[in-house]
């Protein structure tokens, strides 16, 4: 594509630079804040002293989670829930968008279906309905509690649908007309071409399990069971002063473990921060074309 | 991380076990009359019907074991702090053993879950009808669980089971014990709180003292003068003028840290809880003329600069960084302050040496603080549940394995191990007498002064040694434990005892569950107050003062009123 | 060829089958929850033998003196929420669609995804440092720049703003995500057509780019109304005080102040129910809306 390089232009170019950068900036403070904070010495940390780099440079709260068993374990929960909720999200969310995306007169049940789905964004029974309707199911301390109740992420599965509605009708129709079957349709056709949404929900679908802790606490009997986000809730929630003050307080001092605490944190986020860069080529424009060229 | 927010989350937990202790059950105080007949009572029943029951053991024995084994189920809100030995955990520990094999109790969790999230956890329990045999809840559900008939009368299994140790810890202050009760019958076991500590002391920093120039409080207007001192004279001695004279929080009164209810009692206002007035009724602390007394004083600090002109945004975490920078000389605060935050302040900087002092009056009369009755975990059976004087056998057990005979020998298999591991945390349940802390200051004081630590015991040896590592090797990590325990009549502890033997605790005459107008109102009347009064003390017409007592009392104060005082006397 | 699709029909409603069951099971079951909103609902006698009281729950909620007050907190906050989500991500979207440098874009856009990840928690703390009107940054700069200080979030008149500003900064990269998959699937060819028509940059930005992702953005936009009433509650639980309860406190945060006195569970569920239908009834009027101007079926 020919670049234009009139004046007005180029002060574009360079007004855009700038306030994308600074933009960028801006965002990175509190991370690096965090990162700061983890390699500081608590003391430091306590008199909110550390703002961008560390003081006292200390390794010790990442020694701490190493001699935490509990973060590690959580974190192998976190990457099961992780890898087979996505997995189903993506499995659920594939026919169900391609169905939703035929249109009504070829498929009548289509808007009868799609409200279906519509109305239980706007709708939910609440935390205790919710609870005994797992615990009814038998899913109670299993990881499909964790996975089952939102493996349908209707906002994904709309997503999805008006991606496949925006490809060309023609496509689809010949591929029909020649006899395919709406699995092959589906799989040959449409899912080769929808790779930027479907790397979009995917994205979701991880971002959302990798960030849940409500259920993991709600559902799991055992804190052994907790994906990482329930575990770190404890962390970060520090305990009630005056249970602890009534039984030792010593264990005051804990309250304080703020190094250790932005470690964890930080340790816990990296993984999905990680995770972008994967994905981030099909968000570019002019990495992956248009698939139909005129 | 920083903490401020996860310490408003602290707070708001803290918010609501204050108001469980403030709520600490109504019905024991309901027919307080009425319970004690019951239960001498009761009592006299017990001998012939306890032998007649054939599931429980025939003798009365207070250590009898369930001979086959009984299993339990029961769930518990856990530290997630706890390091376990190998192939340790909460199913299988010392405590779940001993259980087995000395009382023939097979204890079987349904669930565990941190201390902050146990609420919720047993509300879902509650609500989908599947209740563990023992398990621990608040004095709101407590109450609900006794009215709806879902957990099971102990009296019985108390007046037969019960150890002397157990009877003196739970009977040593009646009105706790009252709290245990529904419509006279022991229905929960429960660690009752001691009142003192619930009274904050004044922290200051003496090293600050001495650089301006100053001695200890007599009175509020030395605490003023302190204020303006730290304030204006540069007591950190930096050359910049970065201090404030007191410590307040967003949230005013309440928090045990930086928390105002220290400085209301020297103008003699009670705020957050119910006292008689002059004439014998029961009235709100918060809408008498005392606090506006306090208001205007808080106001003249806010002119004068004495105070951080953005407290109104900042929470006790936020605090707790501003006192660890060293911003900060004096504070309102629980006993237990040095454990956190003022354990950092000494880290961070050692010069600061924050000194307990006793809260003092504006005038000749001594400043009297508030507490709550208050039980801190209401432990239940389950009224299905076949066994529960298993619950009066635990709570024997573990009061004889902490403060009991074995105690001498036991502690540091079961409390505290040698190398400092805080064994209880693995019971199932944890008591203690109420006056544990100040018998330990006595002691500790007492082999600090003598260097001699010969004879203690357990909680008290290892408070001891800690105590003397601060003295000889001025390490910061062991400074809370000179302080609060070590230091004799200059300990925290000390001061707390004084308000007991002084007559320096003033009762909170309301500990019910909330009162049918509270439930509907009181959220709206709170947030109607805090922000008045945060508005007073940040310059606003003290009038207005005057009108938030009217609102208040329209917009259902009176009816609040009215139904604490019926409730009073129907005692 | 009307038989041809007939035929086929069966398979599609295989297809959506399993997902029809899941919602069903875990989605529509649980709605006998919402019997909660019209009980006096005690969790120890559960819903069957709770206590009906029409709408008890409804009126209760309605009598608090400060419920309008705070009704309208939450819509403005909201609303102001879903104007700077949409407006901003999309911007955001065509500035980086106009930049070059393929690193450039990739380092900015992961970057600006980082916010989203972080608590509010944690962001609470950090907040209150760089807003603080004595020692912030922000102030810093305004003071550099001329400007008094301004108590961000100790000021009932401008809390609303912060709120605004500082949830947009956080999420806004995340909701450019969307928009920028929305971008690839432009047809390429409009914009080599355009070229040879002598179309300036900013003329494709605002005849092709915009054009291509409107779909996106309705979609987004019909979406989002469905959190009309949902104000953000950790965000503004973690930074609001009693200076600003006026034009901060919101629904949520009432009911969660009502839940420290007792368990709430009725006028909770009545509020919850209550946002539902407002939620519902914005969606199917947007939606008509947009099948009547747009003649665009956002579903």
């Amino acid at each position: 594509m020919k670049e234009y390089s009139t004046p007005g232009r180029k002060l574009f170019v360079i007004f855009n630079a700038i306030l994308l950068s600074a933009i960028a900036l801006a965002c990175m403070l509190p991370i690096v804040n965090l990162l700061a904070i983890s390699f500081s010495s608590s003391e430091f940390a306590a008199s909110n002293a550390v703002k961008l780099w560390p003081k006292g440079f200390t390794l010790k709260a990442y020694q701490f989670v190493a001699d935490k068993p509990e973060f590690l374990r959580s974190f192998v929960v976190s990457a099961k829930v992780v890898a087979i909720g996505t997995f189903i999200n993506l499995l659920l969310a594939l026919p169900t968008s391609y169905v939703l995306s035929r249109s009504e007169e070829r498929f009548k049940w289509r808007n009868v279906y799609a409200w279906y789905f519509v109305l239980t964004m706007l709708f939910n029974g609440g935390l205790i309905p919710g609870y005994l309707t797992v615990k009814e199911v038998g899913l109670l301390n299993s990881i499909f509690a964790l996975i089952l109740p939102g493996a349908v992420q209707v906002f994904s599965i709309i997503l999805l649908m008006n991606f496949f509605r925006s490809l060309p009708k023609e496509i689809d129709e010949a591929a029909l007309v020649d006899g395919a079957g709406h699995w092959t349709n589906l799989l040959k056709i449409y899912a080769p071409l929808s790779k930027p949404a479907l790397a979009t929900i995917t994205l979701f679908a991880i971002v959302g399990h990798w960030n849940s802790w409500f259920d993991g606490i709600i559902f799991m009997n055992n804190p052994m069971n907790y994906p990482l986000q329930s575990y770190l809730q404890t962390v970060i929630i520090k305990p009630d002063y005056q249970i602890i003050a009534s039984s030792n307080i010593n264990l005051l001092s804990l309250v304080n473990e703020q190094t250790s605490r932005a470690a964890q944190i930080f340790l816990a986020t990296l993984p999905i921060l990680l995770v972008y860069p994967f994905f981030q080529r099909y968000f570019i424009k002019g990495l992956v074309m248009g698939s139909v060229k005129g | 991380m920083r903490k401020s927010g996860g310490q408003k989350l602290l707070f708001a937990s803290l918010c609501l076990c204050l108001i469980i202790t403030v709520a600490a059950c109504s019905s024991g105080d309901n027919s307080a009359k009425e319970s004690d007949s019951a239960i001498s009572s009761e009592s006299k029943a017990s001998n012939a019907e306890g032998t007649a029951q054939a599931s429980a053991p025939s003798n009365a024995d207070a250590d009898s074991k369930y001979d086959p084994p009984v299993e339990i189920t029961a769930v518990r809100g856990i530290n997630g702090n706890y390091k376990f030995n190998e192939g340790e955990s909460y199913d299988n520990n010392v405590w779940t053993q001993a259980y087995e094999q000395e009382l023939g109790i097979k204890l079987k969790y349904k669930w565990y879950v941190d201390n902050t999230q146990y609420e919720q956890k047993i509300g879902l329990d509650i609500a989908s009808n599947d209740l563990p045999d023992l398990f621990s809840v608040n004095s709101k559900d407590f109450n609900n669980l006794a009215e709806n008939g879902m957990i099971a009368d102990l009296t019985e299994a108390y007046n037969q089971y019960a150890s002397p140790l157990l009877r003196s810890v739970l009977e040593s202050d009646l009105k706790s014990f009252e709290a245990l009760h529904y419509n006279g019958k022991l229905m929960a076991i429960g660690q009752p709180g001691n009142l003192g500590e619930q009274v904050n002391v004044i922290w200051i920093r003496k090293d600050w003292l001495d650089n301006v120039g100053l001695s200890a409080p007599k009175t509020m207007d030395d605490v003023l003068q302190i204020a303006d001192a730290f304030t204006t004279k540069d007591p950190d001695r930096n050359g910049k003028n970065d201090t404030f004279g007191l410590a307040l929080t967003n949230q005013l009164f309440g928090g045990g840290f930086a928390d105002l209810a220290g400085f209301a009692y020297g103008y003699h206002a009670y705020p957050n809880i119910w006292i008689k007035d002059g004439s014998g009724k029961i009235v709100y602390g918060n809408v008498q003329p005392e606090m506006k007394t306090v208001l205007e004083k808080l106001q003249n600090m806010y002119k004068q600069g004495l105070i951080d002109p953005e407290f109104g945004v900042k929470d006790g975490g936020k605090l707790a960084e501003m006192t660890t920078a060293g911003k900060i000389g004096m504070e309102y605060g629980a006993f237990w302050n040095p454990g956190w935050p003022l354990g950092d302040s000494k880290k961070a900087d050692p010069k600061a040496e924050w000194m307990p002092y006793t809260i003092v009056s504006v005038d000749g009369n001594p400043a009297v603080g508030a507490a709550t009755v208050g039980i801190s975990g209401f432990i239940v059976a389950n009224n299905k549940f076949s066994n529960p004087e298993a619950l009066i056998k635990l709570a024997n057990f573990t009061l004889e394995k902490g403060y009991g005979k074995s105690a001498e020998t036991e502690f540091s298999k079961f409390m505290m191990s040698e190398d400092g591991k805080q064994l209880f945390d693995l019971a199932f349940m944890t008591m203690a007498p109420t006056s544990k802390n100040i018998d330990i200051m006595h002691k500790v004081s007492e082999a600090v002064a003598k260097k001699d630590g010969a004879g203690l015991r357990g909680e008290e040896k290892s408070t001891f040694e800690s105590a003397m590592r601060w003295l000889e090797h001025k390490d910061p990590a062991n400074w809370v434990h000179y302080n609060v325990f070590g230091s004799g009549d200059q300990s925290a502890m000390a001061l707390i005892e004084g308000y007991s033997k002084n007559n320096q605790i003033k009762v909170n005459e309301f500990y019910g569950s909330p009162t049918p107008t509270m439930v509907d109102k009181q959220a709206t009347l709170a947030k109607l107050e805090s922000e008045v009064f945060t508005k007073i003390i940040m310059g606003g017409s003290l009038n207005e003062f005057d009108d938030f007592v009217n609102q208040w009392h329209k917009l259902g104060g009176d009816e609040m009123t009215n139904e604490v005082n019926e409730l009073s006397q129907r005692n | 060829m009307g038989d041809f699709f007939q035929n086929r029909n069966g398979a599609l409603h295989v297809m959506i089958f399993p997902a029809v069951v899941l919602l069903f099971v875990f989605s529509y079951v649980p709605l006998f929850g919402l019997t909660i909103a019209f009980q006096k609902y005690n969790i120890f006698k559960g819903i069957f033998d709770s206590a009906w009281i029409g709408f008890g729950n409804f009126r209760f909620v309605l009598s608090l003196p400060d419920i309008y007050q705070v009704l309208w907190n939450t819509f403005y906050i909201a609303i102001m929420k879903i104007a700077a989500g949409l407006i901003v991500p999309v911007a955001f979207a065509l500035l980086l669609n106009e930049v070059r440098s393929v690193l450039f874009k990739k380092t900015v856009q992961t970057i600006v995804y980082f916010p989203y990840f972080l608590s509010w928690v944690l962001l609470g703390g950090i907040l209150i440092d760089i807003l603080s009107p004595s020692t912030g940054i922000v102030n810093d700069i305004m003071a550099g720049l001329g400007f008094k200080p301004v108590f961000f979030l100790g000021d009932a008149s401008v809390f609303p703003y912060v709120l605004v500003a500082t949830d947009t900064w956080k999420s806004f990269g995340f909701g450019t995500i969307v928009y920028l998959a929305a971008l690839t699937n432009i047809d390429q060819s409009q914009y080599e057509a355009s070229i040879i028509d002598g179309a300036s940059r900013w003329k494709q930005a605002l005849y092709i780019t915009l054009p291509g992702i409107l779909p996106t953005v309705i979609l987004m936009a019909t979406l989002s109304l469905g959190g009309i009433l949902n104000a953000g509650f950790d965000q503004i639980f973690n930074l609001y005080s009693p200076i600003v309860y006026r034009t901060g406190d919101i629904i949520d945060t009432m009911v969660y102040r009502m839940g420290l006195v007792d368990r709430q569970y009725g006028p909770a569920a009545a509020i919850g129910f209550f946002k539902s239908v407002v939620s519902f009834v914005l969606i199917v009027i947007s939606y008509k809306l947009a099948g009547k101007f747009a003649n665009y079926r956002i579903f």
